[in-house]
């Protein structure tokens, strides 16, 4: 990866990326560091002559595997260091408290499948390959979280819509 | 009207955080880089896990009124910025720690420019200076910190006086994810000034990195880095360290330093195979300097430990304590967990022997002891519990307190016949190297996890008949393999002395998919074994 490629994926594929790992996490700065993290060991796989074939999808595995580590750390770092000297969080929108409530009310798998989906517009096909299990899986996690998405944000389809029910790529 | 797909699709997108930083990210992953090949280089890489112990205090046993008496950590100085410090501009988020210079008082401030705000840390533009004669302003700077890694940045680390001169060097440090990366600066007053510290290798025997002097701070689950000062005849060295545990010996590379000014000299550096109880380990402070910020929590050698004569060899430091009934009598005695002191005097020394000793008779004396626990990292006393139903507590000892915090249990024996009493580690039973417990072993665990596994621990059956539960995952977090996680389950019974296996499971599952069991939140057998409170 040289120079020019990483630049191009930050600006490409990066904030995308910040922001899928953001909402299966619930927390947008570890988010931050653990997709950092992972660009920084693709770099370093690269650079041993390792070839990563779809560097966005490894990024995001990545990221999130760095992730639910994060989410164990964090909790001891809130034990051990409760007050770090820092700016005030920015407060989210109402719509992204809304989709994060949303999110945070799902299980974690279907939380992922569904940021996956809809965020990194991953097919079936590659959400099963990234979470090692079948397609009708992902399918089954996709619907239900679906479900679960629309009736919290209140969301309506116009009944003529062809697409009545979870896309199926 | 859109479908829901696509409404989902747009509104999860446009209610995704956006990335904060600002700056060349290009140079910030660069950096970052360089910080990872710098520690591993100090020798932490693997499966790891940053050592923040609770604060001492939060150890405090469960069940019942036992309760450590913990040793206050140093306390991270994090104030209300002074107007500027007499910089010129405004700033924030300013850690401060003492210092001496010349025999005379001052201090040291790591602190960010603030430019509409005060940005997070690890962001924005961070510095170390010095008040070289505490008047309340800044007589130097150093030139801008780098590598200051969110989301805690750079700190003030500590204020050693690594060669003895009466002047402190400033020790700054950035928290990544695997321990502590840190910088020492000299500070010299004609001209003024806050430089860092430069490595020279004129012989090149070193194993270390030529240029700015950086070392890691860390003790990780296969690894451990740090340095400490040797006071010689000929003057004081400042040893850094590099430690890979391979079980059962560990390699251990050490490089001496001879600072003066600005300069660090390399004078010497060895390569040794050293059981991995004596390997060195980095504690909460550096050359008998208390560690600020977040690092302040690093485990063991509190700056005045507290000791306890309780009759053996010497008096016993960094002691901790609970009572219950060890041997079943109807009455309380007392156990400690704690370090002999070399030389007559408690250092934080890398080889302390920690030993478990038991008052059975209460006359505050100990009447037996076990000497040399495995692995300490600010072993304590834990809990007490009866994990066998004997009417006896056995004694949960605290073997490391860090991120993954390890356990090992110790009961005692009161004299019969000819024996002594005594305070025994609890073993593993022949026959159960299969599933992982070579015979004979001690038996220790560990709960929580981090990069790459988990582990948690619960009980069936107490206080009946108990069964110790505990469970481990592990995956590679990249790679080949980190879509598929190990989960092993393995359920130990108590028995004459020693943890006979009487279950155990192993199966793989996708890494996406929810554990089989909470490793936030492990108790059971009347212990909180994680969080530890």
């Amino acid at each position: 990866m040289d120079e020019v490629e990483l630049r191009e994926f930050l600006r490409e594929r990066y904030p995308r990326l910040v922001g899928a790992v953001a909402l299966v996490t619930g927390d947008a700065a570890s988010a931050e560091d653990a997709v950092q993290e992972a660009i920084v060991r693709a770099w370093e796989r690269t650079e041993r002559g390792e070839q990563i074939a779809a560097l966005d999808r490894w990024v995001a595995a990545v990221a999130l595997n760095l992730s639910r580590s994060r989410l164990r750390r964090l909790r001891v770092e809130r034990l051990a260091r409760p007050k770090l000297v820092g700016a005030p969080p920015v407060q989210p929108s109402g719509d992204r408290v809304d989709i994060a409530r949303a999110l945070a009310d799902l299980p974690r798998r279907q939380r992922e499948v569904a940021v996956l989906r809809y965020v990194l517009d991953l097919s079936t096909e590659e959400i099963a390959k990234q979470m090692r299990t079948s397609e009708g899986t992902v399918k089954s996690q996709l619907f239900k979280a679906r479900a679960h998405l629309a009736d919290a944000l209140s969301l309506v389809e116009d009944p003529d819509e062809e697409n009545s029910h979870a896309e199926h790529r | 009207m859109p479908s829901i797909d696509d409404q989902l699709r747009t509104r999860m997108r446009d209610a995704a955080p956006k990335p904060t930083g600002d700056g060349d990210m290009v140079e910030h992953l660069a950096a970052r880089k360089r910080r990872r090949a710098g520690v591993r280089r100090a020798g932490t890489v693997g499966l790891v896990v940053v050592v923040l112990a609770g604060t001492t205090g939060a150890f405090v046993a469960l069940g019942r009124a036992f309760r450590t008496e913990p040793i206050p950590g140093t306390s991270p100085t994090l104030s209300q910025p002074p107007p500027d410090l007499g910089l010129g501009f405004p700033i924030c988020d300013v850690m401060s720690m003492p210092i001496t210079v010349a025999g005379a008082s001052g201090n040291a401030y790591v602190f960010t420019k603030a430019t509409d705000g005060c940005p997070k840390p690890g962001e924005g533009h961070r510095f170390v200076g010095a008040d070289l004669d505490g008047n309340g302003t800044v007589d130097a700077t150093a030139p801008e910190l780098t590598d200051c890694f969110s989301p805690v940045g750079c700190e003030a680390f500590a204020a050693p006086d690594v060669n003895g001169d009466g002047t402190s060097e400033i020790a700054v440090s950035t928290a990544g994810a695997d321990g502590y990366g840190v910088w020492l600066y000299a500070v010299t007053t004609s001209p003024a000034a806050v430089e860092p510290i430069i490595v020279v290798d004129p012989q090149g025997i070193g194993n270390v990195q030529t240029g700015p002097l950086q070392f890691a701070w860390v003790d990780v689950v296969g690894h451990s880095g740090g340095a400490r000062c040797n006071a010689l005849p000929n003057g004081t060295t400042f040893t850094i360290f590099g430690v890979d545990k391979l079980d059962p010996n560990a390699d251990a590379r050490f490089t001496d330093l001879r600072i003066a000014g600005v300069t660090a000299t390399v004078v010497g550096a060895s390569h040794d195979r050293v059981p991995i109880a004596d390997a060195p380990v980095p504690r909460n402070s550096l050359c008998g300097a208390p560690l600020y910020g977040s690092a302040s929590n690093f485990p063991n050698a509190a700056p005045n430990p507290k000791t306890v004569d309780i009759g053996l060899d010497a008096p016993l430091c960094d002691a901790s304590s609970l009572e219950a009934d060890f041997d079943g009598d109807g009455k309380q005695d007392t156990a400690w967990v704690g370090t002999f002191p070399t030389n007559g005097t408690c250092v934080a020394s890398d080889t302390s022997a920690a030993i478990a000793a038991v008052d059975l008779d209460g006359d505050g004396l100990a009447d037996g002891s076990y000497e040399t626990l495995p692995r300490c990292l600010l072993c304590r006393t834990y809990a007490t519990t009866d994990l066998n139903a004997d009417g006896a507590s056995e004694l949960v000892v605290l073997l490391q307190a860090s991120a993954t915090p390890e356990y090992a249990i110790y009961g005692a024996s009161s004299v019969t016949g000819g024996d002594s009493p005594g305070m025994s580690p609890m073993l593993v039973a022949t026959g159960n190297a299969e599933n992982g417990f070579p015979d004979g072993s001690q038996l220790t665990f560990s709960a929580a996890g981090d990069e790459g596994y988990s582990s948690a621990v619960q009980c069936e059956g107490y206080p009946d008949a108990p069964v110790l539960v505990l469970w481990r995952s592990e995956h590679p977090v990249e790679g080949p393999g980190a879509d598929v996680t190990d989960v092993h389950e393995t359920k130990l019974q108590l028995v004459s002395g020693s943890f006979a296996v009487v279950d155990a499971r192993h199966f793989t599952q996708p890494t996406s998919d929810p554990l089989p069991f909470d490793s936030l939140e492990s108790s059971g057998c009347g212990v909180q074994w994680f969080p530890p409170e």
